[in-house]
């Protein structure tokens, strides 16, 4: 998994938190990288889940809420780093759609090891759109974050309802509808 | 508190080694991003060493190109020209490039050229091919041939790029074929003309020894002399006749006969052909008859005259190597639809028959198909080829199957246009009263001869046209200059002016009738004369004697706005002719009307008289030319009431005084003694009419 998301993950929990939580999840972890991470480097899957579940245990806010809450904050991080691809995108549905053909494919060169999801959209009409997730990460919740961002950015304000298409929430459909 | 120093050291550490961590995935990203810049560098000058290799090449090429190349910028200047298009032209480089590319073509294409880049530029053609001459620095005219290409970079700039080779050769070879090409057949034409015209000059002297043979009969002679004579007199007649297909074939080979395409009557044509070689037929054991499988509702399309000649020599022959048995007219439908009409049309007889060998020899011209036949049969060996040339003139081609001893039979196909004038119509017309409606001018009718003069405007005044008259090609011409007509009757032979001569004036010179229809009459039955006609600017023509059926028909034919409604008439006529006359004939022209009938025999009453009394003046003034004129003028009406025997002992009478035979002298009595009696016999048969139609009216 990219650098960026343990370093803006840490960043999340000091500033909800403090450096406290974020000194309490590193030495409670029995990960490899003892909590030495650096945005342009690579770390094992695992290492962030337990993270994740280690907060929910200190915290008791519920995964999905952590992992949306992620989403949304990392959200700032991409506008803050890469504003080009959201300048390109004239409204939300066409930026949810440029991220397979576009950002993924731009990402795989700068990081030819990354493991992406896979993302399908269909316009059901101006708006409406179903987004297909596809990822053995299942991390859902994490995409629907980012996506209720995305509409945010865009200012079009939009009820967004997940569904899981597998149970394991390997796959999962949003369905965007703008209000 | 020593807990938060803890967890701050720990921070640091952990912030110490991610920075370290970092900077060793920079320096292996530095070192990666060097690789692949190193490698790319090697790429572009490979790839740079590579183009200029291609260019080296393609330079290389362009320089030691035979062909001229060259490339034409958007403004129509020269952008670059190859050393070969500097070597052809004479220029140097500096005299072209930057320069206009029309400087350098001849100036009567400079447009031509100009508009073809234009085409090529504004139908965006890939690639297109001109041939142009250019001028030399020398002042040289050279043909090139040139391929362009439109070339239209990334920008949108437009130009040519060009690949030229030097052509001259090529056209100079071209336009020497054409020339030669061009002398060939004019000396093909000229050869086929001098044919025609020694043919026609040779007549002349032939027409004197014939003649001479002719005055030697009268002589005493002992029996060798009397043979001599007659060898002679066989022989100037088999050169005669020789002389007259030759002139028919070069006709044909120098393009002189033009095909006609006008509505006639296939099936009465071949029956009246059939009914002149049944007379002929007579003395032998052979009878003629038609087969065919073919009913027309409509005319066809096609040239009459030409199909005549054809069955007539086909028939010709089958008539002289036939002794016993019968020959057949085979007409025979192949194909057909609205338009057209496709017909096997053929001859067949019983007579000698041929084998391969000779079949393989019968259509070349002067081969017969053995010595023995011509000695046998006579004929100048030209009669088949003749007929093979007409019918291929036809395109088609003529075939024969023949068996030795069996008969012979020959036939070809030919495709015809139907026409809108439905079979038998003009029949139809006859039988009820024929009336045309009002005609915008006059009919002028020129004829010397008195009986045609009122045999025409009579029938004009039976029809309710206005006409006016001329009695020879001058008044006719003089007439033209100041009034307009609708069509104009032509006779041939005129004193003063004759009918060609008048008609080339009114086509050519400046009058009201350039455009009417201009038809001739005339006598002679020939084929020759009649081409004559049409190629002197004639529309058509009418052969002497005629009836008011063919008169009327060609009116009609050429003024079909003329066609008027037709009043019905029952005329069954029961009045029988004198059987001294030719009771078919008078039937056919006269059946349904007794009153032109009288009116003709009235005319020819009138006329004659006054002819004979002009050949009796001829005869003392010993005119020859006066007694043939006149024999040439009276011929056709002894025919026409009914008694063509005559007019076939004029015929005669006329070919002997043109060769101013003293046998027209001698002959003369006689025959003026048998047209008395036909007077006499004429008079009382127009007296029967008049009883007739007199008891008729009651």
């Amino acid at each position: 998994m990219l650098g960026i998301v343990f370093t803006e993950f840490f960043e999340m929990v000091e500033e909800k938190f403090n450096y406290e939580m974020v000194d309490k999840l590193i030495q409670s972890s029995s990960s490899e990288s003892k909590g030495v991470y650096t945005a342009i480097g690579s770390y094992p899957h695992s290492e962030i889940v337990e993270h994740v579940v280690n907060l929910h245990k200190e915290t008791e806010i519920p995964i999905p809420v952590l992992l949306k809450t992620f989403g949304r904050y990392l959200h700032g991080t991409f506008v803050k780093n890469y504003v080009g691809f959201f300048e390109e995108a004239k409204n939300g549905f066409d930026f949810l759609e440029s991220i397979e053909r576009y950002i993924h494919v731009e990402v795989k060169k700068l990081y030819p090891n990354a493991q992406l999801p896979t993302f399908d959209s269909e316009r059901i009409s101006d708006n409406e759109m179903i987004l297909n997730y596809h990822s053995d990460r299942r991390m859902g919740d994490f995409a629907l974050g980012l996506i209720e961002k995305t509409m945010e950015y865009y200012k079009e304000p939009a009820e967004i309802t997940l569904t899981n298409v597998k149970e394991d929430g390997s796959h999962v459909q949003f369905k965007i509808l703008k209000s | 508190m020593p807990e938060q120093i803890e967890i701050l050291k720990r921070r640091l550490e952990r912030e110490k080694l991610a920075r370290k961590q970092a900077e060793s995935i920079l320096e292996a990203k530095a070192q990666e991003l060097y690789e692949v810049n190193q490698s790319l560098e090697r790429i572009v000058k490979e790839r740079t060493i590579a183009l200029e290799q291609s260019e080296k090449k393609y330079r290389s090429i362009v320089e030691s190109a035979a062909d001229i190349i060259y490339n034409i910028d958007a403004n129509g200047n020269f952008s670059f020209v190859n050393p070969a298009g500097l070597n052809y032209t004479g220029y140097i480089s500096e005299e072209v490039i930057g320069k206009s590319f029309t400087n350098i073509i001849r100036e009567d294409h400079k447009a031509k050229v100009q508009a073809f880049y234009l085409d090529v530029l504004n139908n965006q053609k890939a690639q297109s091919y001109f041939e142009f001459p250019i001028i030399t620095k020398k002042g040289e005219t050279l043909w090139i041939g040139q391929n362009v290409k439109l070339i239209q970079n990334p920008n949108g700039v437009i130009s040519f790029s060009v690949l030229a080779r030097d052509i001259t050769e090529r056209i100079k070879l071209g336009r020497e074929l054409q020339e030669a090409k061009l002398i060939a057949e004019n000396a093909q034409r000229a050869e086929a003309e001098f044919l025609a015209s020694m043919s026609h000059e040779m007549r002349t002297p032939l027409n004197a020894i014939i003649g001479m043979t002719h005055l030697l009969q009268d002589a005493e002679l002992n029996k060798e002399e009397r043979e001599f004579l007659s060898i002679l007199f066989s022989s100037a007649d088999v050169l005669q006749r020789l002389i007259s297909d030759v002139l028919d074939i070069s006709k044909i080979d120098a393009g002189k006969l033009d095909l006609q395409s006008k509505p006639f009557d296939l099936i009465k044509l071949l029956k009246n052909l059939e009914r002149t070689f049944a007379v002929k037929l007579e003395e032998k054991n052979v009878t003629i008859r038609t087969e065919s499988d073919v009913t027309l509702t409509h005319l066809l399309l096609g040239d009459e005259l030409i199909i005549n000649q054809i069955f007539l020599n086909l028939l010709g022959n089958a008539e002289k190597f036939t002794k016993l048995g019968e020959i057949i007219i085979h007409i025979n439908q192949l194909e057909s639809n609205d338009q057209t009409l496709k017909l096997r049309l053929g001859v067949s007889d019983t007579g000698i028959g041929m084998d391969q060998e000779q079949l393989d020899k019968i259509f070349e011209q002067f081969k017969q198909a053995s010595a023995e036949i011509r000695q046998n049969y006579g004929g100048t060996g030209l009669g088949l080829a003749i007929t093979k040339k007409l019918i291929s003139l036809l395109d088609s081609e003529i075939v024969v199957e023949s068996q030795k001893d069996k008969g012979t039979k020959f036939f070809f196909d030919l495709v015809f246009q139907r026409s809108s004038i439905p079979v038998g119509k003009e029949e139809e017309l006859y039988s009820k009263k024929l009336k045309f409606s009002k005609l915008e001018f006059p009919v002028l009718i020129v004829e010397d001869n008195a009986m045609n003069q009122k045999y025409i405007t009579r029938l004009m005044q039976k029809w309710n046209l206005d006409y006016e008259l001329a009695h020879n090609g001058l008044e006719a011409v003089n007439k033209c200059k100041t009034n307009k007509y609708s069509l104009i009757f032509m006779d041939l032979q005129m004193p003063i002016m004759d009918g060609y001569e008048a008609t080339n004036f009114i086509r050519t010179k400046p009058n009201q009738n350039k455009e009417i229809p201009i038809i001739a009459l005339t006598a002679s039955t020939l084929l020759s004369k009649k081409q004559h006609a049409l190629n002197s600017g004639m529309s058509d023509f009418l052969s002497k004697p005629f009836n008011p059926k063919q008169l009327s028909k060609i009116i009609l034919s050429h003024l079909p706005n003329s066609a008027s409604e037709q009043e019905e008439e029952i005329n069954i006529s029961t009045f029988v002719f004198n059987k001294d006359l030719d009771i078919q004939y008078l039937e056919e022209n006269y059946g349904d009307d007794l009153e032109y009938c009288q009116d003709i025999m009235e005319t020819f009453l009138e006329s004659v008289p006054v002819e004979l009394e002009h050949f009796d003046q001829a005869i003392k003034t010993n005119n020859f030319l006066e007694m043939a004129r006149i024999a040439h003028k009276l011929k056709p009406t002894f025919q026409m009431v009914g008694y063509p025997k005559l007019t076939k002992e004029f015929e005669i009478l006329e070919l002997d005084a043109k060769i101013e035979s003293k046998d027209a002298i001698k002959e003369y009595p006689i025959l003026k003694k048998k047209i008395l009696k036909l007077m006499k016999m004429i008079l009382s048969e127009k007296e029967n009419i008049e009883i007739y139609l007199s008891n008729k009216k009651r």
